[in-house]
């Protein structure tokens, strides 16, 4: 769930309406309430929430218990920060299928969007083309032929042939001699084309994936230390300052240390609730500054680019924490 | 244990390595189904459906096995879902 979430649009939160199940997702570390809080984290502001297991409930599709459901659910997600008048609450059932493409016949006093209806009423985000150029680099081939071609998806802006690009952090300049998606010939590139592109002026050994490309006039920006907002999924303990997980954003996996813990804080206001704490552990929303030790990472602001500002943090093969990027405070 | 499935997205090491010679080369995951998407200059990625336990450690194992292949440049889990969820 939680890689998806850090490139997630909408997100649709799901409680099961079963006695005692319902209580235990929304108390203190209760998955759904850990999923809520990380969702806000993240900026995952279109948010359906489908009550579950409908058919479940003493008795069954009881108007009774979907109320009691809605009023816990609610109360958490105001906690959370969302507006929850305008989120859509949905009494389900995937066991039988109730109000999922089709409105149920046993809950015939719900009046509102079935799943799929709720669906098709998510905004799509606009595609960001007025935005600097951003394709994180998935990987890189020499083809006999053609010569170097940079494999990735178009994130932000356009990218035309004929153009200059730089590959960020190593800042090398190149060519675009042509581009290729579904192995058609395209002129240019935009936001969430997969695309493959023959580059003159770079070579195959000097891009990687994790690198990011762009124009020279505005190029990706390379960070060597950033201020950064997390929620701690899991751990199995606490954290400390010193900590290094591997960081995981776009295509760049590296990894980095928490360098120092600014601050505890609440993540529906962003309010500071401890200032330095010594450790935080599963649960608790903070600021972070990070570090990569080792490698400058390719990372931009939450605020301008939204799509190259999320990351998560993983553990032995666990996501400890996920991420926005507020401020980098030292420029490779 | 239940079941998840993970998609993946796969990136050959050589372009002209057919994706089945691929995934015949990946032992000890079972596959459900694969397709291949067309990519550029005669590169395709294969998009392909593994059948995982719903255990610690996510898909830590199968992503290890992927980038330890031989015939695979670089793979990212592109989706896990519950085995009884169409992807």
């Amino acid at each position: 769930m939680i890689t998806g979430a850090s490139q997630a649009d909408a997100a649709i939160l799901v409680v099961s309406a079963k006695e005692g199940e319902t209580e235990t997702a929304l108390s203190e570390g209760g998955q759904a309430r850990e999923h809520a809080f990380l969702l806000k984290t993240l900026g995952v502001n279109q948010l359906i929430v489908l009550i579950n297991k409908m058919d479940a409930t003493q008795p069954p599709y009881s108007q009774k218990r979907f109320d009691e459901v809605k009023n816990m659910a609610s109360d958490l997600l105001k906690l959370v920060g969302y507006k929850v008048d305008t989120l859509p609450i949905i009494p389900v059932s995937g066991w039988t299928g109730d109000n999922l493409s089709e409105k149920s016949t046993n809950i015939t006093w719900y009046k509102g969007p079935t799943l799929l209806e709720a669906l098709d009423n998510l905004q799509v985000p606009p595609k960001p083309t007025d935005k600097p150029l951003r394709i994180p680099i998935q990987d890189v081939y020499s083809i006999t032929g053609v010569g170097t071609v940079p494999v990735g998806r178009v994130v932000t802006g356009v990218m035309k042939v004929g153009e200059t690009i730089i590959v960020m952090p190593p800042a090398l300049k190149g060519e675009v001699k042509s581009i290729e998606t579904h192995h058609t010939g395209v002129e240019k590139a935009e936001p969430g084309d997969n695309i493959g592109f023959n580059v003159r002026g770079i070579a195959k050994q000097d891009v990687k994936r994790g690198m990011v490309l762009g124009h020279p006039d505005n190029p990706p920006t390379v960070s060597k230390e950033f201020i950064a907002q997390i929620f701690v999924v899991f751990h199995p303990t606490a954290i400390a300052a010193g900590y290094t997980p591997v960081l995981h954003a776009h295509t760049a996996q590296i990894a980095t240390s928490i360098s120092e813990i600014i601050s505890k804080i609440d993540p529906r206001t962003g309010q500071v609730v401890e200032d330095h704490p010594k450790t935080i552990k599963t649960g608790d929303a903070a600021l972070v500054r990070l570090k990569p030790p080792l490698t400058p990472l390719c990372i931009e602001t939450y605020k301008e680019f939204p799509e190259l500002g999320r990351f998560a943090l993983r553990d032995s093969g666990r996501t400890v924490a996920a991420g926005i990027v507020k401020e980098i405070t030292q420029k490779a | 244990m239940a079941k998840v499935i993970a998609r993946v997205k796969i990136l050959p090491k050589d372009i002209a390595t057919k994706p089945d010679v691929i995934l015949n080369s990946i032992s000890g995951f079972k596959l459900i189904k694969y397709q291949v998407e067309p990519i550029a200059f005669g590169l395709n990625a294969i998009i392909a459906d593994f059948e995982l336990d719903d255990a610690e450690g996510g898909t830590d194992p199968l992503e290890q096995a992927l980038l330890t292949n031989k015939l695979i440049s670089e793979m990212e889990v592109i989706g896990v879902s519950n085995a009884r969820t169409k992807l």
